[in-house]
């Protein structure tokens, strides 16, 4: 599918806690409990963004 | 309320004054806004002195501005001197007076506008549904119990329930052209970069561009004249017309391809490339970009933001600098082939929204036969143009008694012109036009007030099989 020759990263979504808890200290941006589960819900719509982005098949497509 | 060019005509010919037609305007507002949710702030003083600065130029023989007296209102991320930018969102409302208008306010105050008030958005101008916790979700004028859509909702039901004859939205990934299509009136999302973004509270500097919100197409160009400084100077000539296929043709209402296909039936259906990809980069970048904007306001005081965009922010936050930037190379060369693509086309026909207007009580639409958040996905026609950067009109379809919705005339960098040009046939036609909430068929003649599936094709496409455009005698 992907015709376009742009070259793709390593970089990765954060997904699990202790990549998200990584991403949050790395940005010096805490999570308050209350968020948890809303950021860890709209990371994984990001994260199929980015796999759409780079032809990658998405769960609905796989 | 009159349109913008009645309203300047009468004004400027000393029929009324600017200050009688601020004083109704403003009684209008306030009598309206607890159906609507639609302004902010009501500028009483500020607008009865630009009316009264008006009024004593017509009284001295001097020329008063184009927009002489035409009232209007503001998506609440311009700034206007002496008050704070709110962007919509209680963190700002407390915020240091803005010390000037935004360059945007200043050209429209220079040519004689008078501004009335502040409008309501989704904070941060992060959303499709102008659903904000601190001022209230924005109703649309045609049925109350439906979203206006957002961003820029507040702009988009004060014209379309005619309390102004037009307003100032931005529009990053559809938050004009979104609510433009639901509400029933024309937006336009300006070639990216051509208007002045100075003192326009950011969202997504890749995509952001401010633009009016009006009730036909004569009066955008009115209003886009003072905006850009220019004159609109159409090249005359037939434009050459395609229609987007492929994911265009899909998630859609049946009126609209109905009316896309009646318009210019023989135009070529042009497939935009890898729209998937270039939908999904528009929405990391966005993410990335808005993240990174409040990030820090985010670590000082993540609770005091709009519970519907602080776990979006922080998100977006979140995401590597690598994943942005291959983000942003998938977006140069995009725009590129873009650009070589619709070389050969004047006007693109695309849908503006994939549905009417969803309920408040259930702000949600079905996308790919799945129901999706409308916050989200309501732009999923919008989002990729904004990635191309090219110019795109939003225009209402004429269907008295029904729910409005939109097409997206979509034009090459700089080629606004083509497209009011276009836009003002396919209304004299009565394909388009705006109708008056709760007035169906009050503004249509008998010739206009057929379906717009049945109207005469007004395209040309590209195999120059259509005659000129028509005209309804």
């Amino acid at each position: 599918m992907a015709d376009t020759p742009t070259e793709a990263s390593n970089a990765a979504v954060p997904l699990s806690a202790d990549e998200i808890a990584a991403a949050s200290a790395a940005r010096s941006l805490p999570i308050p409990a209350s968020c948890e589960a809303g950021v860890a819900a709209n990371l994984a719509l990001l994260a199929r963004h980015a796999r759409t982005m780079r032809g990658e098949p998405t769960e609905t497509q796989a | 309320m009159m349109g913008v060019r009645e309203t300047a005509a009468a004004v400027r010919e000393g029929r009324v004054t600017a200050r009688a037609l601020v004083e109704e305007c403003l009684a209008a507002l306030v009598r309206s806004d607890p159906q609507l949710v639609a302004v902010t702030r009501v500028l009483h003083d500020r607008a009865r002195a630009e009316a009264d600065a008006v009024d004593a130029k017509v009284a001295a023989g001097q020329d008063p501005g184009p927009l002489a007296g035409v009232p209007y209102g503001v998506k609440d991320l311009f700034d206007i001197a002496g008050l704070p930018t709110t962007a919509g969102s209680m963190l700002y409302a407390d915020a240091a007076p803005a010390p000037a208008d935004a360059e945007a306010v200043a050209r429209l105050r220079a040519a004689g506008a008078v501004l009335v008030a502040t409008l309501n958005m989704d904070e941060f101008a992060y959303g499709f549904a102008t659903i904000n916790a601190a001022y209230g979700t924005t109703r649309n004028p045609h049925d109350t119990a439906r979203l206006a859509g957002g961003s820029s909702g507040g702009s988009a039901a004060v014209v379309a329930a005619g309390l102004l004859p037009f307003a100032l939205g931005s529009d990053t990934n559809g938050s004009i052209r979104v609510p433009a299509s639901l509400t029933g009136t024309y937006g336009l999302k300006p070639t990216n970069g051509d208007l002045p973004l100075g003192g326009v509270f950011p969202f997504a500097k890749s995509f952001d561009d401010v633009g009016p919100f009006t009730r036909s197409a004569q009066d955008m160009v009115l209003v886009w004249e003072v905006l850009c400084g220019r004159k609109v100077a159409a090249s005359g000539g037939t434009p050459r017309v395609a229609r987007l296929g492929g994911r265009f043709r899909e998630n859609v209402e049946a009126d609209q391809l109905a009316a896309i296909d009646a318009i210019a039936p023989e135009a070529p259906l042009v497939e935009l490339p890898e729209i998937a990809r270039a939908r999904s980069a528009a929405f990391l970048i966005t993410a990335y970009e808005g993240g990174a904007l409040h990030r820090e306001a985010l670590a000082a005081d993540a609770m005091a933001f709009d519970p519907q965009v602080r776990d979006r922010l922080i998100a977006g936050a979140l995401l590597p600098d690598a994943l942005y930037e291959e983000a942003q190379a998938l977006r140069a060369e995009y725009r590129a082939r873009i650009a070589a693509l619709v070389a050969n086309h004047d006007v693109l026909l695309a849908p503006a929204t994939p549905t009417v207007a969803p309920l408040v009580e259930d702000p949600r639409i079905v996308i790919d036969g799945a129901l999706s958040p409308a916050r989200a996905d309501l732009g999923i026609h919008t989002q990729p143009i904004s990635f191309t950067g090219l110019p795109s009109l939003a225009v209402p379809l004429r269907r008295p008694g029904q729910l409005p919705i939109g097409l997206q005339l979509i034009g090459a960098p700089g080629g606004e012109a083509e497209l009011f040009a276009f836009a003002a046939k396919l209304e004299a036609a009565g394909v388009t036009g705006f109708s008056m909430p709760g007035q169906p068929g009050d503004l249509a003649t008998p010739a206009q007030a057929e379906p717009a599936a049945h109207a005469e094709p007004v395209g040309q496409g590209q195999s120059g099989a259509q005659g000129a455009l028509l005209s309804r005698a």
